[in-house]
């Protein structure tokens, strides 16, 4: 079995999960005065850690070295009003949960592909976890939105 | 010490299933006072505590001068406890307001009603026409009547249009509203207090109910007092009265409810208890939970609660062989970590159990202030009125014909704003007027030094109406002086939904004026008028009022159609939904196991327990709950502020017997302001030793947010948590300099709430004891 591209895909992944963990967290330091927004932030980045920890057996298993992964550029912070700024940030983060969320769809699709029980697991644990990230993004966004887009 | 201040619940009645609950005739008169002496008794129901025991006010030379409890009422049959005995003396209290006040030169001087409400209307018509209506916050209470609540949010909604209304009732009844709607579709609590007359066994989870429910506690005595007593499972970190009379008793440690309910949950799955009948036809979800808590055997959770698991397998197991169960909750569960999940997974054991809508087999999500339920019904906090959904365009558009308005005018894009983001959008700025009605956030939030850094802002106005000039009050631009219970006419309905009538017994002090007249009146002066261009609010009296909430309440599960002030003079208290149909009240919901769980009928379409995401109507859809009651499944996750080595303890904060939120009625009869006059600590006896500190001791309670002084009370609690009263703000305390060491315990709480109930955590900061070296 070629499982070259299912490795790919682990990685995507795994670097999806990554930078979504570090993306929760610049929201959650960027808008520090919203304590409910700093903390889900942090919760939901550890979670997103975790999810790649989750992937790391397996990425050793199909040959690829998650653990090492490569340092991740942080984002940089700007200086416009802070509620714009939570709109944005949220909207943006709203989009990075998106993209781990496809990954994981694919990496799910291949794992049954592969009939890799363990993977599959995974996916299926993670991939509701990311839906539930994405819904409390997007809802969080819907609650600030009428206040800040009309003031 | 009178009597019912050394033992705050009386003589035994015991109470064995199947009897009535006999009467015991409990009164107060003022010294001095005979009973044949009073002019005439008012028929009311006591508002200190959410149980609503239905009593009579004595009135003599136009004074109140005593209370007795309506032997006729099935509530309390005739009794009251020591803060319904003695707090009436509040309205005759020499503090009392008796005319409005406004800011003038940094002080607040009296001023004339049209003077104070002229600068009201004038400050929110300048923000309405700069920034808009969401610059105008409402922040209100537990403790109004039903009509003033309907009036307030058709006034705040319908009206201004904002979406900034919310009650105190956030702090302490959210996450049971909360829970009722996420297992069940809505809000409502299911049983009926004579489903306490008839278990078997008594579950009180975070719940108090000696100190917090004296009425309902004396019941619960009567019943362990009889030959055939329920078993009594009590689940609380401290040693409380009720938890001294438990059968079994587990002190587990604040912040780990859901591991424990969750491992409970295991045992009654894993030892066969589950009625699987009941649970297939009548519920959904239960494959989800079963995975969930295969993963919480005993042990785990005992390592986690820090009691043992042969403890946890012995609830389970006494849960499990219950034939009927009553379950109650309170703070211990709604102010604590992962509030509504784990509110949800005690309304789960008795899904599982098949123990719901039965004679002696229910769960109370209680309620703490008298009234909180109305606030909830009438949508005078995060719900719209009736119970309506904010998601379902047919239930806004039901309200918008109710109010003669446009849907679009009633704020509905968003679930309405709670009352931690209110006081946020008040510190950004966002609010620029927020009115509190009725309660003391100085003193009754969490980490007090930021919610007064927000209530001094100049750039906010602020307006509160009250009897008293609370430390709130001493905060505000204009105060308007309320109208006390006994005051003025209106209903208000109890945690088991008994509507009770409050009949005017004396008029008000001086100037002061009913919050149902002030919310009238600041509609006129703003000119609020409906689309047919009449005035916005169409009825003057509380009687008017009334009639208009039962058509709003009407076909809706918390129906009042059925209900008029003359059948409440006729009868006393009678349980909603009172409709032509069930014209003399319902006593349990949900008889045929079926839940209002469709996209029609349910207040609420859920959240994810974890993150508080909001489920959509696709969400909903999807479920497919369809008149089936909800099986929610949460992991456990530890409080994001845990004991470390700098704060090594764990602080809970609650009510103690004598005393009522903030005192502000309770602290001014003398009984009980004499029983219990100023805070203290409690610390374990280990912990006490550890730290070389003896009783009576005072030391300093430092969280990161602030610090409390307080003698030390040295007790059984467990070890490595330390109580605090939360009642112990600074109105009464005289001091030259007006300084004095900070008593309230939510100077240490921390700006943290539930996700999905919003309610803030005031039950799991860490803190650390400091000696005072004098």
């Amino acid at each position: 079995m070629k499982t070259d591209r299912l490795r790919d895909t682990l990685r995507e992944t795994h670097a999806a999960d990554r930078r979504l963990a570090r993306d929760f967290r610049a929201v959650s330091a960027r808008n520090h005065e919203e304590v409910d927004v700093v903390r889900m932030c942090e919760r939901l980045a550890a979670q997103c850690d975790h999810h790649a920890e989750l992937l790391v057996p397996r990425g050793e298993h199909y040959g690829a070295n998650l653990a090492a992964g490569d340092e991740l550029p942080t984002t940089a912070a700007d200086t416009e009003d802070p509620s714009v700024r939570l709109l944005r940030d949220l909207s943006a983060l709203y989009l990075c949960v998106q993209e781990s969320e496809i990954w994981w769809t694919l990496l799910g699709q291949g794992a049954k592909a592969a009939r890799d029980q363990e993977l599959i697991a995974t996916v299926y644990a993670c991939q509701m976890e990311t839906g539930a990230q994405a819904h409390w993004v997007k809802g969080r966004l819907k609650e600030a939105a009428p206040q800040i887009l009309l003031s | 010490m009178k009597p019912r201040v050394a033992d705050p619940w009386g003589a035994r009645t015991p109470l064995a299933v199947g009897d009535e609950w006999s009467v015991r005739h409990d009164e107060c008169l003022a010294e001095g006072v005979q009973g044949d002496e009073v002019d005439r008794w008012v028929q009311s129901a006591c508002v200190l505590c959410s149980n609503g025991c239905a009593l009579d006010i004595a009135v003599k030379d136009e004074q109140i001068v005593g209370v007795r409890g309506r032997d006729v009422d099935r509530v309390n049959r005739g009794r009251l406890g020591p803060k319904g005995l003695f707090s009436w003396q509040a309205n005759n209290s020499p503090d009392r307001l008796t005319r409005p006040l406004v800011r003038q030169n940094g002080s607040l001087v009296e001023t004339d009603w049209d003077t104070a409400m002229e600068l009201v209307v004038g400050r929110a018509r300048e923000l309405l026409e700069e920034k808009g209506p969401q610059s105008l916050g409402f922040y209100t209470t537990g403790q109004l009547f039903l009509e003033e609540y309907y009036t307030l949010a058709l006034v705040a909604r319908g009206g201004i249009g904002t979406p900034h209304l919310d009650g105190n009732t956030r702090l302490c009844t959210a996450t049971s509203s909360t829970a009722l709607k996420e297992t069940f579709g809505c809000d409502g609590q299911p049983g009926t207090y004579d489903d306490i007359n008839q278990c078997d066994t008594l579950f009180a989870f975070g719940h108090n109910i000696a100190e917090t429910k004296t009425v309902l506690w004396m019941r619960i005595l009567d019943r362990l007092e009889a030959p055939d007593p329920p078993t009594l499972i009590v689940v609380d970190p401290r040693e409380t009265p009720t938890a001294a009379r438990a059968d079994l008793h587990l002190p587990i440690r604040n912040g780990t409810n859901l591991a424990l309910l969750n491992a409970i949950q295991h045992e009654l799955i894993a030892n066969s208890s589950v009625d699987r009948d009941f649970v297939d036809a009548h519920t959904i979800g239960f494959d989800r939970l079963e995975t969930m808590v295969a993963n919480w055997p005993a042990e785990r959770a005992a390592e986690i609660c820090g009691v043992p698991a042969g403890a946890i397998r012995d609830a389970a197991g006494r849960i499990g062989a219950s034939e009927k169960l009553v379950s109650t909750c309170l703070q211990g569960v709604y102010q604590s970590q992962q509030a509504t999940a784990s509110a949800c997974q005690v309304n789960n054991i008795h899904l599982l159990r098949g123990m719901i809508g039965k004679p002696g087999c229910t769960v109370f999500q209680m309620n703490g202030q008298p009234t909180a339920q109305n606030t909830r019904e009438c949508g005078a906090d995060g719900d719209l009125s009736g119970f309506r959904n904010w998601q379902n365009a047919k239930h806004v558009e039901e309200l918008a014909r109710l109010w003669n308005v446009d849907p679009l005018q009633i704020p509905h894009a968003t679930a309405p704003t709670h009352a931690m983001q209110i006081f946020r959008y008040a510190e950004t700025g966002a609010i620029g007027f927020l009115w509190i009605i009725a309660t003391n956030p100085a003193v009754s939030m969490p980490e007090l030094a930021r919610i007064r850094a927000i209530l001094e802002q100049e750039r906010l106005f602020v307006v509160v109406s009250d009897a008293f000039l609370t430390e709130t009050a001493e905060l505000a631009d204009v105060v308007l002086p309320g109208a006390l219970w006994g005051e003025k006419l209106g209903t208000f309905t109890n945690s088991d939904r008994t509507v009770h009538l409050s009949e005017r017994a004396v008029t008000p002090p001086g100037e002061a004026r009913a919050d149902l007249d002030i919310f009238i009146d600041f509609a006129a002066r703003l000119g609020l008028r409906d689309k047919a261009d009449d005035p916005l609010v169409p009825w003057r009296d509380a009687e008017s009022a009334f009639e208009a909430w039962k058509e709003c309440s009407r076909g809706r599960p918390c129906d009042y159609s059925g209900l008029s002030y003359a059948k409440l003079r006729d009868a006393s208290g009678i349980q909603w939904p009172c409709t032509p149909s069930a014209p003399e009240g319902t006593e349990r919901l949900y008889t045929e196991g079926r839940f209002p769980t469709t996209v029609e009928e349910c207040e609420d379409f859920g959240h994810d327990l974890v993150t508080g995401a909001v489920n959509t109507e696709a969400d909903f859809r999807f479920m497919d709950p369809d008149g089936r009651a909800i099986l929610k499944a949460v992991d456990y996750v530890p409080p994001s502020e845990m004991p470390d080595e700098e704060y090594p303890l764990r602080l809970t904060t609650g009510r103690r017997v004598y005393h009522f939120h903030t005192r502000t009625k309770t602290g001014r009869a003398p009984e009980l302001a004499s029983a219990a006059p100023d805070v203290w600590v409690e610390v374990s006896t280990a912990d006490a030793e550890r730290l070389s500190l003896v009783e009576g001791e005072p030391v300093a309670v430092v969280s990161r947010r602030g610090r409390v002084e307080a003698p030390v009370r040295i007790t059984d609690a467990r070890e490595g948590v330390v109580f605090l009263p939360f009642h112990y703000g600074s109105w009464d305390r005289d001091d030259d300099e007006g300084k004095h060491a900070p008593t309230a315990a939510n100077e240490l709480t921390l700006t943290e709430w539930d996700p999905v109930s919003k309610q803030p955590l005031f039950k799991v900061a860490a803190v650390r004891l400091e000696p005072i070296r004098r």
